[in-house]
């Protein structure tokens, strides 16, 4: 393993490999302090040039991205008390509050410690767990692998929206849509009604760039940009804590960093939620509670290392088992596919030097983010007032190319604007897309899977059950739906009292 | 941000219930043609699976939209926010059904500049100079760089 490592290392401080690494710190740095734009969008913008690199350079590159865009959401998190990304939304509790007291450069540098500190644990983590996880995940049976698929697809369905129905909703017809085109068991054209064009199934980059990004740029278009910055002539000055500061909040960022690894492993999560928990937990073990929401140093601490915490705990499921462990993973998973690198426990097999410059690339990146970010901060308030209307824009010929790029396609366009619409809708009444996105990409594994495992047992459903593996995933998913029922059940019940 | 097409959800879940519920038959009548095979799924097997999900999921949301009631419920346009939408998505159409014939460079300062005034900016000059500025550099990035050869014009 450790020879592994060494020629990821290798293959990382290769000029072009660093070069673009670097790139994608700074670009996911830049997407993330911009409010409305997160980190899977980063990442998409990016996705036209990634499947003409070498897939080592080019999965390095997104991870960059990755976690360059969860420290750039707390930029604008205290600048502008508006987090640049989900997860930044509880760094602006103590972030803000500090910067209205003159103070907004110490924050980011804290975040930016937090962050590194927090991105190392979990990089190690990664490096220690998802190896072993692979080689369980070897043993796993046909039947095994389709009800990991129900079970991740029931994960995101549920954690991503309000409502469980249109999670669920959502993930049904991404596997619907994977159908379309000719099936992979039989080879017959399936819901094609004779068009040509369908025959491949819908390309997943334009459904990506659609889903996420062209109905960003419709929604923002329909609020006029109003969702967008305002910042006026702030200054970012006094960036680094001094030692006593940093030895203050260490531990809180190692405690930080643990909590998101764990909270990032399972699918579904993501930085927002292990955030605010490991907020919580440290307003509870503080020594200065009464800090935390005043601007504390700790609080931020907390949420920065517990939001770097996640990406390498996120990366765990989905290098291992081919089942993402948030939003940003779930489009890296089709990055991963565009690519044509097949995720899961062969990935450790039949392509382990990618895997090990993905974990030799996620070190350095923490680096790199912390110089990175530290740098960032001083231009930061310049980058943020570039205007609303005049970036969206340019996010949409870049969406409009992104798509064309991948085969010299006029129709890939057309697939992106159609879906662009069915994401703004999806958006405006709270279908989650991230699922829609995971039902696609999971769709053929799950099928093919399913058709092993029937095949097996001679058409015996029950090989679902009988298997224990099998049996746990599927219980947990039930049990993952009713326990999400039950508390949707209360809350309303609570609002319907409260009314009365 | 504004509402789309109407103040209460409901009628929007409704619809998105209905919609399902029209997927999920028409997955489960469609597969039902498609080629099977004695062992396994065959072809229609798994959209059948699908198709039934989808049925269910839909007829849940229908129930629980129902149970809600649509006394009060006030249907009303939000023409402000429609309007720039339903815009900005046409002109995207158009220029993708003419980006063939006119190509990038002569069509996307248009679109870019249009969907600038669309997003409420209104410096005409730096909004020319920013669109013309921005096409080009897209294109010798992408031309150049990438080696991604954009459609070029057919009329000149």
């Amino acid at each position: 393993m450790l020879s592994a490592l060494l020629s990821g290392f290798a293959t990382v401080f290769q000029p072009a490999c660093f070069l673009f690494m670097l790139f994608g710190v700074v670009e996911g740095i830049v997407i993330g302090a911009l409010p409305g734009l997160s980190g899977s969008i980063g990442i998409i913008l990016l996705l036209p040039l990634v499947y003409r690199m070498p897939s080592d350079i080019a999965l390095v590159m997104l991870c960059g991205v990755f976690c360059g865009s969860m420290f750039g959401g707390s930029v604008s998190a205290v600048l502008l008390n508006t987090p640049g990304t989900p997860s930044a939304a509880a760094t602006l509790l103590d972030g803000y509050p500090l910067a209205k007291k003159g103070y907004g450069g110490k924050a980011i540098g804290t975040a930016a410690i937090a962050s590194f500190v927090g991105g190392i644990i979990s990089t190690l983590c990664l490096i220690l767990i998802a190896p072993q996880l692979s080689k369980i995940a070897l043993q796993f049976h046909a039947a095994d692998y389709f009800s990991l698929t129900v079970f991740g697809l029931t994960m995101v369905a549920v954690s991503s929206g309000k409502n469980i129905f249109k999670g669920l909703i959502s993930a049904a017809a991404g596997l619907f849509i994977a159908t379309v085109g000719t099936d992979p068991i039989l080879g017959a054209s399936r819901f094609t009604f004779g068009n040509h064009y369908l025959m491949n199934g819908f390309p997943l980059l334009p459904v990506l760039i659609g889903i996420f990004a062209v109905s960003e740029v419709l929604s923002q278009v329909g609020s006029h940009g109003k969702d967008g910055s305002d910042i006026k002539g702030k200054q970012v000055k006094n960036l680094l804590p001094t030692f006593q500061e940093i030895k203050s909040f260490f531990k809180i960022s190692v405690l930080g960093g643990i909590l998101g690894v764990l909270i990032g492993i399972i699918p579904g999560t993501g930085g927002a939620i292990s955030a605010f928990l490991a907020y919580d937990v440290a307003k509870k073990v503080s020594k200065r509670p009464e800090e935390f929401g005043n601007g504390s140093l700790e609080g931020i601490a907390a949420c920065e290392s517990s939001n770097n915490g996640t990406t390498g705990g996120a990366l765990i499921p989905m290098l291992t088992l081919g089942v993402p462990g948030d939003v940003v993973t779930s489009v890296m998973l089709g990055a991963l596919v565009l690519i044509g690198v097949k995720p899961g426990p062969l990935l450790f097999v039949e392509n382990a030097d990618i895997v090990y410059a993905i974990f030799a690339g996620m070190f350095v990146i923490q680096f790199l983010m912390l110089a990175v970010g530290l740098g960032f901060a001083r231009v930061a308030p310049y980058v943020l007032k570039v205007p609303i209307n005049i970036l969206m824009p340019i996010i949409l010929i870049l969406c409009i190319v992104g798509a064309y790029s991948q085969s010299n396609q006029v129709y890939h366009i057309l697939v992106a604007l159609i879906f662009g619409l069915v994401g703004l809708f999806m958006k405006k009444y709270g279908y989650p897309g991230a699922p829609l996105i995971l039902g696609i990409v999971l769709g053929p594994m799950a099928e093919q899977n399913l058709n092993r495992a029937l095949q097996i047992s001679k058409n015996d459903w029950t090989i679902l059950f009988s298997r224990p593996i099998s049996l746990a995933f599927l219980l947990l998913a039930a049990v993952f739906i009713l326990m999400q029922i039950r508390s949707t059940y209360r809350q309303s019940k609570a609002k319907s009292q409260v009314a009365v | 941000m504004g509402e789309l097409s109407v103040k209460d959800t409901r009628i929007s879940d409704l619809l998105a219930a209905i919609g399902t519920l029209i997927l999920g038959i028409g997955a489960f009548v469609l597969s039902s043609s498609l080629p099977t095979a004695k062992i396994g799924l065959g072809s229609g097997g798994f959209p059948r699976v699908i198709g039934f999900c989808l049925i269910l999921l839909g007829a849940i949301q229908m129930v629980f939209t129902c149970m809600k009631g649509f006394r009060n419920v006030q249907v009303q346009l939000d023409w402000a926010t429609i309007r720039p939408i339903a815009a900005t998505a046409a002109i995207a159409f158009l220029y993708v059904g003419l980006l063939r014939q006119a190509g990038f460079l002569l069509l996307t300062p248009l679109l870019l500049f249009s969907v600038m005034m669309l997003f409420g900016y209104r410096k005409y000059l730096s909004a020319a100079i920013i669109s013309i500025v921005t096409s080009v550099v897209i294109y010798v990035l992408f031309s150049k760089v990438f080696m991604i050869f954009l459609p070029e014009c057919r009329w000149f």
